[in-house]
Formats: structure tokens, C-alpha cells, sequence
């Protein structure tokens, strides 16, 4: 547990005062994505709701084209084939649930950490309790470089953070919840800043920024929390650039 | 397809269901419109209303519950059919405040939406048929002049002549002449047809209402007779 009166606390995976994240992708961590598992389904729900449906109505429409005197089967065909593309996105949408629930270290592979910041973003759109959530994000004019590590755990390591200062900040009107991507020679930086609660302190633990902590510390990056601010506060993560 | 099968406005950001949706009810003898976008649907309120509409209720920019409001704003009285992806209570509690016809969860069958669509074609047809019987009245009505709409308004109230002819300071004989136009104007056979037409004028006071993308205004007539109405109740109330 972090002292809440620490203005900051800098954790990454060769820093040595936080042993458990010096853990590569323990069953430890694993239990924590998993605690996580009820957020995820929901969202992963509405992605499979939507091909479902889609799925009922071809299916249904085709089956009627084709009972018809004159059956349209031109009609029908289009219908089975769109049946083919939902159920393509229906096993993407559970792909990323596995990605995530089933422990395996995570890949190194070239990600655009701005595309899985709006990504994260537009997930936490998809809740209709946090759709107004007031989210700003800022990007830098020129493009960000690409970092490396696993697209879908940095994505939930950046949705997590987010969540969290959703939670953290109680959704004060008229004060946003600012994100920023910018580039520095060997690395992207990705901060959150919050409105600090006014009636307690924000926490800097609990799950799911546990969980954030143990991507962000598997991929070589680094988290910065700093409650020093009277207003705010900002957490700051650091993704090594891709270096192919 | 007919062209006179009924229209069905669907509107869903998921282009794919979109699509599935307006394929099963092509299927099933309806005409369809899809929107992706509900910004285009609005656009477009005044172009051949549909029958009703099926509306998911989580999309960007505009959800399906703002939609809602914007068209009943705008005068549309298209019976409404919510699509929701999430069991969220209160959206759902809200939706059927809003004045939502019914309520789809996805995943949702073939059999409910036809069933749902159904209800809300049913209606859609009830509510034209009342509003086009309103304007009909309206049009009789407008026929009026001012004196004859408060004969009509005091007739309707049970006055015999003789009394209509004291409230508004004439002759009875005068007042015959008038009730006879009246009951012409409005083509009333009897007295209780007559009270039946004022009771309606009296139920449904709405400034205008839209007939087939038209707008048909209540005419002052109309007002007249329900002014009259109002005020020999208060007197009998005083007097009671």
C-alpha cells in the first residue's frame, strides 16, 4: 500500500522499492485481472450483442427470402454472408477477452499508444453510466512514435488508469479528466490528470490500477503518481518506444 | 415491394445490424429506411414520416432517448421502438418515460421485432385515423362564425333557445336561425352529435397538430367553444 501522504511515487519493473511488481506475470497478477473479469464482461457483452442480433435477423430474413414463391436467393446469399462477417466479429471480441483473462507474458509487438488511448476511450463510452464521463484528450501535433508491448494489456492498462480517475474524481462537473500523449526521444508519455476529490484523498491503489501498475511494469514502462497539486492529480505512465 | 407498405424508420450506429434489421423487415413486406447516423434521421423528420421508428438507444452524439425528445419538439408523434445492448435499469426506466412504444434487448428474435413493429404500426394507424377525424372537425368548425360557435358552445350545454338568446342578448328567434346553421355547418344530425363534437373540441385543445407532413391549425371557432364551455361551467359551479 502507497502512503497517501507521498506527493509521488515512480514504480516500474527495475525500480526495487515495490518488489511484487518485480514478479513477471505471476499468478498474482493474474488473479487481479481476473478480479477485473466483471468490468471486462460487460463490456465484452455489448460487443457480442450487437453480431448476435445481427446473426438472428440475416438468418431469419434469409430463410423467409428463400421460402418465398420466387425465392430471392441473391437476397438470401447476402444475408448468410453478412451471418459469415458477424461471426468473424464475434470471435474477435471474445479473442480479446482470452488475451486478457488467460495468463501468458505478454507480446512485443509495434502498438500506437494514441489509437489505444481513444480506444480506450470509446470502451468506456460503451457504459451508459460513464458515457458523459468528461474525457479530454490531448495529442501532440506531430505524430507518436510507436511503443512496444501487447496492444490489448496496454489498452487496459490505459482504460484502468482512466477508470480509476473517473472513480477518484467523482465526475465533478465542468472539471474534465485531461489526457495527453507526447513524445519524447526514447519513449511516449501518456498522462491522466484528475480533479483531486474534495470530501477524501484519491486512492492510488485498488484493482484496477493494480493491475495497470503490473502491465505498465511487464512492458518496461514506468507510472508516476503526483497527489502534490491542491487541484489535481496527474498520472503520468512512460512506454518505451519501438525499437523493431 | 409495394409501394404503399408501410415505412419503418431504423436507426443504429452498428451499420451491420442496421443492415440485418432492414433486411428482415424487407423480408416481412415493410418498406425501410436506416440511419447510422441520428442527426440525418432529423434532417429528414418532414420527408415522408414513417409509420414509426426503431431506435437503438446507445449511440455517439445523439442517443436514442435525446432523439426522442428532439422529434416530439419538432411536433413527430412517430411511434417509437427502443433497442438497448445493455441491461442498464435506469436508460430503460427513462426510455419508457420518454413515451417508448416498447422495448427490444438485444440479443432480440425475429418474432419479438416483427411483434414489436406490429404494435407500433397499430399505433401509428389509430393515431392518424383520430388526428385525421380531428382535422376533419377543425375544418367544419372553421366554418363557423363567432356568434354561431357560442350557439353551438350553449346548445352543446343543454340551454334551450330561450336561454341561449338571454346569455347573448338576442332574440330567440335569432337563435334558431343560428343553431339551424350550425347544425348544417357542422353537418350534425342530432343534438347528441352536436355535444359530441364540442366534447371532443373541448378533450383535445392542441394548437396544430401534423397530418401527413402537414401542419392543419385548430381554428378560432374552436376556441370560441371551448372559452364558452369553461365559462358556463364556472357560473354552474358558483351557482351549485
Amino acid at each position: 500500500m502507497e502512503s497517501m501522504s507521498a506527493p509521488s511515487s515512480h514504480l516500474g519493473a527495475t525500480k526495487t522499492e515495490n518488489p511484487p511488481l518485480q514478479v513477471p506475470w505471476s499468478e498474482r497478477e493474474r488473479a487481479t485481472r481476473l478480479a477485473l473479469a466483471g468490468e471486462l464482461v460487460a463490456a465484452v457483452t455489448h460487443d457480442l450483442r450487437q453480431p448476435l442480433t445481427a446473426i438472428e435477423m440475416n438468418l431469419s430474413a434469409a430463410l423467409l427470402f428463400l421460402s418465398e414463391a420466387e425465392p430471392r436467393t441473391d437476397r438470401a446469399i447476402e444475408a448468410l454472408e453478412d451471418i459469415f462477417a458477424q461471426q468473424r466479429r464475434m470471435s474477435e471480441a471474445l479473442q480479446a477477452l482470452d488475451d486478457l483473462v488467460v495468463c501468458r507474458e505478454p507480446r512485443h509487438e509495434r502498438c500506437d499508444l494514441t489509437a489505444l488511448a481513444r480506444e480506450a476511450i470509446a470502451l468506456i463510452r460503451t457504459d451508459p453510466s460513464l458515457r458523459d464521463a468528461p474525457i479530454e484528450l490531448t495529442v501532440g501535433a506531430q505524430p507518436a512514435p510507436s511503443v512496444s508491448g501487447d496492444a490489448t494489456l496496454i489498452r487496459q492498462a490505459l482504460l484502468n488508469v482512466l477508470l480509476h480517475a473517473i472513480d477518484a474524481s467523482g465526475g465533478r462537473p465542468g472539471e474534465p479528466i485531461r489526457g495527453a500523449i507526447t513524445n519524447f526521444e526514447d519513449s511516449v508519455e501518456a498522462v491522466v490528470t484528475y480533479p483531486k476529490p474534495v470530501e477524501q484523498p484519491a486512492s492510488s491503489t485498488g484493482p484496477g490500477l493494480t493491475l495497470a501498475r503490473a502491465v505498465i511494469a511487464a512492458h518496461g514502462a514506468t507510472i508516476k503518481i503526483d497527489e502534490s497539486s491542491e487541484s489535481t492529480v496527474r498520472v503520468e505512465t512512460r512506454w518505451p518506444t519501438y525499437a523493431g | 415491394m409495394q409501394d404503399d407498405a408501410p415505412l419503418v424508420a431504423v436507426i443504429d450506429d452498428d451499420e451491420p445490424t442496421c443492415r440485418a434489421i432492414s433486411r428482415l423487415l424487407d423480408a416481412v413486406g415493410y418498406r425501410v429506411r436506416t440511419y447510422t447516423n441520428p442527426r440525418d434521421y432529423l434532417d429528414e423528420l418532414d420527408v415522408a414520416p414513417p409509420i414509426c421508428v426503431l431506435v437503438d438507444i446507445l449511440m455517439p452524439e445523439v442517443d436514442g432517448l435525446a432523439l426522442l425528445r428532439e422529434m416530439r419538439h419538432a411536433g413527430s408523434d412517430v411511434p417509437a421502438v427502443f433497442m438497448t445492448g445493455t441491461g442498464h435499469v435506469p436508460t430503460v426506466v427513462e426510455a419508457m418515460k420518454e413515451g417508448a412504444l416498447d422495448l427490444l434487448s438485444k440479443p432480440f428474435t425475429a418474432d419479438s421485432l416483427c411483434a414489436a413493429i406490429a404494435r407500433a404500426t397499430d399505433s401509428s394507424r389509430r393515431t392518424h385515423g383520430e388526428r385525421r377525424d380531428l382535422v376533419d372537425l377543425w375544418r367544419q368548425v372553421e366554418k363557423l362564425t363567432p356568434r354561431e360557435a357560442e350557439v353551438a358552445a350553449l346548445v352543446a350545454c343543454g340551454l334551450l333557445n330561450k336561454h341561449v338568446a338571454s346569455r347573448i342578448g338576442t332574440k330567440e328567434k335569432t337563435v334558431k336561425v343560428h343553431r339551424g346553421r350550425v347544425m348544417q355547418k357542422l353537418q350534425a344530425s342530432s343534438l347528441a352529435e352536436l355535444v359530441r363534437m364540442v366534447d371532443r373540441l373541448q378533450l383535445e385543445q392542441m394548437p396544430f397538430v401534423k397530418l401527413d407532413g402537414v401542419e392543419a391549425r385548430r381554428p378560432r371557432a374552436a376556441d370560441i367553444i371551448t372559452d364558452v364551455l369553461a365559462r358556463e361551467r364556472s357560473q354552474s359551479q358558483k351557482q351549485a
